[in-house]
């Protein structure tokens, strides 16, 4: 294979990877040619640890699997700044609450229904963890 | 006095040039800025003319000459922003 072809092929390969409106960006800033830009780019892996997004658990029984009610937390995303993303995931927001002191303490079905009754949303043992880990959430041994 | 830029730590610097446009990483800091052709043409032209500093009126003449723009009042402001924002991110050093 030539030189040529093989970076020519890199390069399509390089505008597939390219969503439109990342395309769109890319006009723009070739339009701003005729002066000097510059922008830091921030790591994607930073950005995700810094992330308060959590996903509420789809299946209770599997969350809970091998483990005790304690498994599940009831998480209330903060009103100001947190809600849903409309993909299925939630914005937890700077201070979500957790709840807890079930009428039924032994079913997790139960606790399901109530903790949405209440507003609020399932997230499981080990995502709980992770985030009170940034000091979003009390530690879980304090509930 | 007319302020004068030198580039600090070029060397280091990793600059790939994607179709025109650039990434430049700097380890110094770790971090990764996108660069279009004008302003790494900039950076470049500061390092070529080092140990020397290169005053922003000159910095603006090249890039006039370079590019084939038309001289106008807001050019040279554009040129010191970025230069400031150079500063800034330790890519280069003010000197007065």
């Amino acid at each position: 294979m030539s030189e040529n072809h093989r970076n020519k092929e890199i390069e399509s390969g390089k505008d597939s990877l390219l969503s439109k409106s990342a395309q769109a960006r890319r006009r723009l800033l070739k339009k701003s040619a005729a002066i000097p830009v510059i922008m830091t780019l921030h790591s994607g892996a930073a950005l995700a640890r810094t992330s308060n997004v959590g996903t509420p658990v789809p299946d209770i029984n599997a969350a809970a699997t091998g483990g005790s009610s304690g498994d599940i937390l009831c998480i209330h995303p903060d009103a100001s700044n947190g809600g849903p993303l409309g993909d299925g995931r939630y914005d937890l927001g700077t201070a979500p609450m957790v709840s807890g002191n079930y009428q039924d303490s032994d079913n997790l079905e139960n606790q399901a229904i109530e903790c949405n009754a209440r507003g609020g949303i399932i997230i499981s043992g080990t995502a709980y963890v992770s985030l009170s880990g940034r000091g979003i959430l009390p530690d879980s041994s304090t509930l | 006095m007319e302020e004068c830029w030198k580039t600090l730590n070029y060397s280091s610097l990793i600059i790939e040039e994607w179709d025109s446009e650039f990434t430049v990483f700097q380890p110094d800091a770790g971090k990764t800025h996108y660069l279009n052709e004008m302003s790494v043409q900039i950076l470049r032209y500061i390092e070529d003319n080092s140990p020397a500093a290169l005053s922003t009126a000159h910095i603006c003449d090249y890039l006039v000459k370079k590019f084939q723009l038309q001289p106008n009042a807001t050019f040279p402001k554009q040129v010191i922003k970025t230069l400031r924002r150079f500063d800034e991110l330790g890519l280069v050093k003010h000197i007065s």
